[in-house]
């Protein structure tokens, strides 16, 4: 029976803030008002977990977009049904950072 | 927020980043310090604060050191044995190289450290109030005057100096407020001028008195113009002649002077007889001042029947000032180091491997090296602090080289000292996990103290709570080879940190 991970109030909002679309950690950053100090590392473990997984963007977007390249987050199966099971545990979750298009709503 | 700050604080930022990226296993580094720059040229360009860069950069440490300890595996590593030798001499080999190229790179330090020769021994520096503190002038021209005519059985030679801030005014250049020490025509004789310097003095005849810049002082404030030299300018209302540029730091004592002007006989007549300066001297050779040494006295009359005391102190003595105060303090540091920590190293037993003989000389070296190590950081950094602004011979800079010098040896000794203790006789790493052993209640019963262990399996040392008939010292025990097995695959190096 696998062992399933214990995460922490502020794992469960990097969790959700990827989920809703803030796929990079500034915007992880940004959503969540934790420093970059316990985001990176918290992402780090999270992957280590494998609850969610980076991947480098193509090298044409940064180009055209004048930019350096960026390196994406997200939510991997058990990442997802790990964060349902967060939901349950952390009920406010979902107000506290709704995806950018409820927001808008 | 001003685009020069912006840049200024995204400079900041960016190389707190690269900091940061020391820390990360060097094969991951590459990739660590790509993110974390794409995240921050995000950062920099939606944020228009100042301070986000770089607070942003600062939690890439707690990132970097995430990815230290866990090699971006996610999984704890072992703990590296704690400091072996090598790193210990070679971190100490660093830091005085750091100093002695810092010593190097300051002028005033540099010329500290070249002084470390004999020069102008024939020559010395006459005092009202003894050298040390000595910062304003104190020989009356009074008596200046009689020594050149009484004193001709100690001295050849005498010149007058004073020194003075003066404003100087010359066309097409924006100085102000230099530091110019008037002075008798022969003072510019007793300098250790180049011959070069020497000759293109001699070719510049001049009715105007004449001034000498010091190299620094042509440099700023001239931009070295090599048309200067020959031209007249005014200084404090008194037209003077530019005679010749003198090599920096030609004269070490109080006050740093930025020109000296060579003023004629008539100046030093017209002086009143309580006008005070400073008076150095040539020693006849024949004379009895000869063989007086580096430091006397000489007793004049003074009014009233009285009698002064001036110190006479050879320039040789107050250019080779900085080497003595580092022995002096050298010496005192040894004397002090009993009363801050025991001096016995402790009891290593012989041991019946063949390699512990040359293990012990082995330790023995570490040790040597180490101090050696730790003189020479400590005299390269006292010498680059303490002459970081002040000249040769200010008494700032005395006092300063011999705090810190003390300070800095008595406790590098001291550090020296305790690490020798803490090492293993056999590999000289760091010995780690203390663990307590005994109860201080039964101090008389049985040993009662702290047990350290070597990484390597080599042994266990002893530390005794308090010196009792059981253990005066420290005990280092050998453990039989059969223990090994136990510390086999104890520390398996990580292939990123080899």
């Amino acid at each position: 029976m696998p062992v399933e991970p214990k995460l922490s109030h502020t794992a469960a909002m990097i969790l959700q803030a990827i989920h809703t679309g803030r796929i990079y950690g500034f915007s992880v950053m940004e959503a969540t008002g934790l420093p970059s100090g316990t985001v990176y590392p918290a992402m780090r473990r999270l992957e280590r977990d494998e609850l969610i997984v980076s991947k480098w963007e193509q090298q044409s977007i940064a180009d055209a977009e004048q930019r350096p390249l960026r390196k994406y987050y997200k939510l991997t199966r058990a990442g997802k049904s790990a964060l349902e099971g967060l939901y349950k545990r952390y009920p406010l979750l979902e107000r506290m950072l709704p995806s950018p298009e409820e927001q808008k709503a | 927020m001003t685009p020069s700050s912006r840049r200024l604080s995204q400079v900041a930022a960016y190389a707190l980043l690269r900091t940061a990226s020391a820390l990360v296993p060097r094969r991951q580094r590459a990739e660590w310090l790509a993110e974390w720059r794409a995240e921050l040229w995000h950062v920099c360009h939606e944020d228009k604060n100042i301070w986000p860069g770089i607070t942003f950069s600062a939690g890439a440490f707690q990132d970097a050191l995430y990815f230290r300890r866990t090699g971006g595996s996610g999984v704890t590593m072992p703990t590296a044995p704690r400091g072996s030798a090598a790193r210990c001499l070679g971190a100490l080999f660093v830091g005085a190289f750091v100093g002695l190229v810092i010593c190097i790179a300051l002028p005033n330090a540099h010329e500290a450290l070249l002084q470390f020769h004999s020069r102008n021994s024939d020559s010395v520096w006459i005092s009202g109030d003894g050298y040390h503190g000595v910062e304003i002038p104190t020989v009356r021209i009074a008596d200046y005057r009689q020594w050149t005519v009484e004193t001709h059985r100690l001295f050849t030679e005498l010149a007058f100096y004073q020194p003075a801030v003066k404003r100087i005014h010359v066309d097409h250049y924006d100085v102000d407020g230099i530091s110019v020490a008037r002075s008798s025509p022969n003072l510019i004789d007793f300098m250790d001028l180049p011959p070069t310097v020497k000759d293109a003095i001699r070719i510049r005849p001049s009715a105007l008195p004449q001034l000498f810049l010091t190299e620094k002082t042509w440099q700023q404030s001239f931009h070295r113009d090599p048309n200067l030299i020959g031209r007249s300018i005014e200084v404090g209302g008194q037209w003077v002649t530019v005679a010749g540029i003198l090599p920096n730091a030609i004269w070490p004592f109080p006050s740093q002077i930025d020109g000296w002007l060579s003023e004629n006989q008539t100046w030093l007549d017209s002086l009143g007889a309580r006008t005070k300066g400073f008076v150095i001297a040539f020693i006849n050779p024949d004379g009895i001042a000869a063989a007086y040494g580096p430091r006397w006295f000489m007793t004049v009359p003074g009014p009233e029947r009285s009698f002064e005391q001036f110190d006479c102190i050879a320039l040789s003595e107050i250019f080779n000032l900085p080497r003595f105060i580092l022995v002096y303090t050298l010496v005192l540091a040894i004397a002090a180091l009993p009363a801050t920590t025991p001096v016995p190293l402790g009891e290593y037993p012989s041991h019946s491997n063949s390699s512990s003989q040359s293990a012990s000389y082995l330790r023995w070296f570490f040790l040597v090296a180490k101090l050696a190590l730790v003189v020479a950081a400590v005299c390269f950094w006292s010498i680059a602090i303490a002459y970081f602004v002040n000249p040769i011979g200010s008494s700032l800079s005395i006092y300063i080289l011999i705090a810190l010098s003390f300070t800095g040896f008595l406790l590098s000794f001291r550090w020296a000292w305790q690490d020798q203790r803490k090492r293993c006789p056999v590999c000289l790493r760091l010995l780690s996990n203390p663990a307590r052993v005994g109860q201080a209640s039964r101090n008389f019963l049985a040993w009662n103290g702290t047990e350290w262990i070597c990484a390597q399996g080599h042994g266990l040392l002893h530390v005794p709570e308090l010196s009792t008939s059981w253990r005066s010292s420290q005990c280092w025990l050998y453990l039989d080879p059969s223990w090994r097995s136990l510390f086999a695959g104890a520390y398996s190096r990580p292939s990123s940190m080899r």
